[in-house]
């Protein structure tokens, strides 16, 4: 493609430049055919709804929403639990690329590292929301009670991983943009450490419950590497179909290799999850004592309320429906494997969000069992945040792909037809800035 | 510096795919013009509207530069707390129409509190719950109440088959025992260590704190505390006018917002000047022990010395402030043929 | 900042965002400002029902008693009628007591049979009606032991008795010297927190686990005997 006019205006000096591409991405967020208008229009509907709930609760209070003293945490936790995993996930693009040098994945990386940031922001929000005071959260500033408290360490954790990744990204971006091949030791580094920290986040999300001894549903070892499991098979699962949707709506060439090995990682974290759930209902119910009486409200349902038991057994079936298709041929079908990405993807969301964190509180420390049910307002809020992530997700994307192909650069017009994109391929020039950066990472 | 419209003027690229260019053409059609005002005006209006919740806030007296940069309680000094006293004193007289006596007493040297309670006397009518509400302040609607009476079978201490919501004729009742359960104040408090934000600690005299001035109302500590010992207030709490307890201190009583945490204090702005707790005044039996523990006079003192005490759920590991204990004999459940049912006086 | 037309986009494709965002504004404009919170009104609770203060008022030394209208001493009549034996029948004066102290039913055992304004202790000494606990502690040794520790009973007021008064009740501030035992009270309204539910009782779950019932009920099963009494 050759490209006759520059664009006329070349602003000198850093800031402007970076200012000037931040409107050119905020203009191209508006480009697109009526599918994207519609689906964008959609999104900001849901989330305007949600920001409209959410003005109702910070003006009466939290009891807008479902939650008791008795079940002080529900729907806002529960997403917020389910979205530090799927952040953590997307580290499971970054190993296989910088670690395994899997070529088929670099330009993927992006694209899970933008999830990444994406769930972070959306994690963040759903904090906001079940904080009673948000207006408050200067104090988190001027007393902080680290090292003791581990909701200090997750403050500290979800901030840095959302830098890191807006970083990396960021970075990558720019370079590309501006055609010029990253220099290695301003992103390399970064990125070695966002592994770490990526195991970490979820890690340090699963002490916040696990180290409650006020809990015993909680209580248990089994938290951490069970929410490591868990994120491992959902995420990649999401960037799978985020994957397949990327290249249906911009026809960018993601390639079948790419797909495979995800494939490969979410049947192995899906197995171990499998078998950590068996092993956690063994030991509860076996033993039989009175610590696994949230176990038996969760999936028997306790004197009388079996309000979740239903939940929580679709959650193993999509599982197990999940798994057989994984690891047996039938998983080589691309519907089926979708089938199964979907079905993991609300089946660990179930487990983890209702099937985690209500359960503990059901019965309360002295018995008492009061049952939990998200009214709407809560529910709109839920769903606002996440139309205002897939939001955020596809603005990211839309302005991503046009700089990876390099058809949004420093000194080239954008052209404006997406068909244009179809004729692209991996192997196209203009998208090896980011290959030859990958493969020159140190060994 | 003129920005590069894209419009309808046709200055093709020339690269075949019929997309018209970034030109320098100065100037917006009135047609895109349109376009993006009716789109433009359509999200501000949207935007608009849903914020519009809002507008209940006018009344609202929670939010003020003041109390902004209000600081934690540990690092107020004399002005700072008097100040701060002085705005609380403000705005319960406004809201209240009532002249609070609100004050921020410290602790005593030399004294710990220790509560006990004697199970054999207990009869479960629940006066010390709603002699506490009255005492704290707590919102009436929703209902907050920091102490939770728990009616025990007899023959188990497993807290699950306890009963919180009897609701008889007439207590006790045979075959049960009484249990009630409030904040144990505990030397080893999971509450104070989830804290992120320091908002509650334990004071030197041993009782767990709040400053709700800093709660950022997250319900950690409601999720840690073994004993269910926290109150969170989802709503703007609701006081009767009449019923408003002027008597009230920094720590304790004074009248909560929403979206803080609150518990029992022991009474602090009582038990700090000397006095016994509204639970334990109120309670017809005289099941309540309260005191000084470093006392060795003190009745507390006593009952840990010649009562077989015991605390809940020993091994979380807190150490609690509150003992429950028997006394060999157990009114309740003898079988007491001369017992008349009239008569006597209650 | 408009896009331009493209190959497959129509331009009015910014007038129906517009419009859906105008709509949604109304949507979101009509709707109520507030969410509907259901709050269950329980009766409130009486400020006599939470008066703190001692169970009864015990008598003074030298008792005084009502009769008719008339605020009298004990001896008043009693320095004239001289009864040292117990009654064998109704009470004709104080009909109000009902006797319901286990064994102790004599009124003799506590009041003096010469002079009604003493109680009287074994071996005839007596006592007034300030020192009461002298008499109950006779026979209720434990319990006045405890009493003077401070572990029954009730001290009110202040715990430190530097800054203030601590009031130590005393045995007839609480219980009523002829019928000690106290009768069964009204209990005042139970929990009422948001969103409660159903809280019913698991009886069954109760039976099963509870040790005393379930050989209650293993009794009751055996034998057919349910003399026991006592279930719930």
């Amino acid at each position: 493609m050759n490209d006759l006019a520059t664009p006329s205006y070349q602003p000198k000096g850093f800031i402007k430049s970076y200012a000037w591409f931040l409107f050119r991405c905020f203009r191209l967020s508006f480009v697109g055919d009526w599918k994207y208008f519609l689906w964008m229009f959609i999104l900001s509907v849901v989330a305007l709804f949600g920001l409209n709930a959410y003005a109702k609760q910070f003006v009466q209070g939290l009891a807008t929403t479902g939650m008791t003293d008795q079940v002080s945490w529900g729907l806002y936790i529960a997403n917020f639990t389910y979205l530090v995993g799927i952040a953590a996930a997307a580290v499971m693009l970054v190993i296989p690329v910088y670690i395994y040098k899997n070529k088929d994945l670099h330009n993927l990386v992006i694209f899970g590292e933008l999830l990444a940031v994406v769930a972070i922001i959306m994690c963040l929000l759903f904090i906001a929301v079940d904080l009673g005071r948000p207006d408050r959260f200067h104090h988190m500033l001027l007393r902080f009670n680290f090292p003791i408290s581990i909701l200090t360490w997750d403050v500290i954790a979800l901030n840095g991983y959302l830098l890191l990744n807006i970083w990396i990204t960021g970075y990558l971006i720019w370079c590309a943009y501006n055609k010029r091949t990253p220099t290695k030791k301003f992103y390399i580094p970064f990125v070695f450490i966002a592994i770490a920290w990526a195991i970490s986040i979820h890690t340090v999300t699963a002490f916040l419950y696990s180290g409650l001894g006020a809990r015993p549903f909680w209580n248990s070892a089994v938290i951490a590497p069970r929410f490591l499991a868990s994120a491992f098979a959902a995420g990649p699962a999401l960037i799978i179909l985020t994957l397949q949707v990327i290249k249906a709506g911009t026809g960018y060439h993601v390639s079948e290799k790419a797909i495979s090995t995800l494939k490969g990682i979410i049947t192995v974290a899906l197995g171990i999850n499998m078998f950590l759930l068996g092993s956690e209902v063994f030991t509860e119910f076996y033993t039989g004592t009175s610590h696994s009486v949230s176990a038996k409200y969760l999936f028997f349902g306790l004197h009388g309320h079996y309000a979740l038991v239903p939940w929580i057994w679709s959650a193993v079936a999509l599982n197990m429906f999940a798994l057989i298709v994984l690891f047996t041929p039938a998983g080589r079908k691309r519907w089926l494997l979708n089938a199964a990405c979907v079905a993991m993807i609300i089946g660990i969301w179930i487990e983890k969000g209702m099937g985690l964190i209500v359960p503990a509180f059901i019965p309360s420390p002295l018995g008492e069992i009061v049952e939990y049910v998200p009214t709407l307002n809560e529910v709109l809020v839920c769903t606002g945040i996440w139309a205002f992530g897939m939001l955020i997700y596809t603005i990211l994307i839309r302005v991503t792909i046009p700089v990876l192909y390099g058809d949004l650069l420093v000194d080239k017009v954008y052209h404006t037809d997406p068909t244009v994109y179809a004729k692209k391929t991996n192997e196209s020039s203009q998208t090896s800035l980011l290959n030859e950066a990958a493969s020159a990472s140190p060994k | 510096m003129q920005l590069p419209i894209m419009n309808s003027s046709e200055q093709d690229t020339g690269c075949g795919c019929g997309t018209k260019n970034y030109t320098t053409r100065p100037g917006i059609t009135r047609r895109s013009f349109l376009r993006t005002g009716t789109a433009a005006t359509g999200a501000i209006a949207a935007i608009a509207a849903s914020l519009s919740p809002l507008r209940e806030l006018g009344d609202s007296d929670d939010f003020s530069v003041t109390k902004f940069l209000q600081k934690h309680y540990k690092e107020m000094d004399g002005q700072d707390m008097a100040a701060a006293l002085q705005r609380i004193s403000n705005e319960v007289e406004k809201r209240y129409e009532v002249r609070p006596n609100i004050r921020d007493i410290k602790p005593m040297d030399g004294v710990e509190f220790v509560y006990a309670l004697n199970l054999s006397r207990c009869i479960g009518c629940r006066k010390c719950v709603h002699a506490c509400v009255a005492e704290n302040n707590q919102s009436r609607s929703p209902e907050i109440q920091y102490i939770r009476v728990l009616e025990m079978p007899r023959g188990t201490t497993d807290i699950e088959q306890g009963n919180h919501h009897y609701d008889r004729a007439t207590v006790p009742s045979e075959d049960h025992y009484y249990m009630p359960v409030q904040c144990h104040q505990c030397a080893n408090p999971p509450c104070v260590k989830v804290c992120p934000v320091e908002a509650t600690w334990t004071e030197p005299d041993g009782i767990t704190v709040i400053d709700y001035d800093w709660c950022i109302g997250c319900r950690y500590c409601e999720a840690a505390c073994p004993y269910w010992a926290r109150r969170f207030n989802f709503s703007k709490p609701t006081i009767p006018k009449d019923k408003l307890n002027p008597d009230m201190s920094y720590l304790s009583n004074r009248p909560r917002a929403k979206g803080v945490m609150e518990k029992c204090t022991f009474c602090l702005h009582r038990t700090r000047e000397g006095k016994m707790p509204a639970c334990l005044e109120v309670c017809p039996t005289g099941s309540r022990k309260f005191g000084n523990v470093l006392d060795p006079s003190s009745e507390v003192r006593k009952v840990l010395e010649t009562k077989r005490v015991f605390v809940l759920k020993e091994d979380v590991g807190t150490l609690p402030r509150f003992f429950y204990y028997f006394d060999e004999r157990d009114p309740i459940n003898e079988k007491n043929p001369t017992a008349s049912t009239n008569g006597g006086d209650a | 900042m408009t896009p331009t037309k493209t190959s497959n986009h129509t331009p009015i494709a910014g007038y129906f965002v517009g419009v859906g965002f105008l709509i949604t504004a109304v949507a979101l404009a009509v709707q109520s400002p507030s969410v509907d919170i259901p709050i269950i009104e329980k009766p409130a609770v009486r400020v006599e029902q939470i008066v703190p203060g001692q169970r009864r008022v015990a008598l003074s030394d030298p008792p005084m008693i009502n009769i008719g209208t008339l605020n009298q001493r004990c001896n008043d009549c009693h320095a004239i009628f001289k009864q040292d034996r117990d009654p064998e029948s109704e009470l004709r004066q104080h009909t109000h007591v009902k006797l319901s102290h286990g064994n102790n039913d004599a009124c003799l055992n506590c009041h003096d049979k010469d002079d009604r304004e003493r109680l009287t202790l074994r071996g005839g000494k007596t006592v007034g009606y300030d020192q009461i606990e002298q008499l109950c502690a006779q026979c209720h040794g434990p319990v006045y032991r405890d009493w003077q520790l401070g572990t029954h009973g009730k001290t009110m007021g202040y715990w430190n008795a530097d800054l203030g008064e601590s009031i130590k009740l005393v045995c007839s501030q609480c219980h009523d010297p002829h019928h000690p035992t106290y009768n069964p009270i009204e209990p005042l309204p139970g929990p009422n927190t948001l969103r409660m539910g159903d809280q019913h009782i698991d009886h069954e779950m109760i039976n099963e686990r509870n040790p005393l019932t379930r050989w209650r009920l293993r009794d009751h099963d055996d034998t057919h005997d349910s003399d026991h009494g006592g279930d719930h």
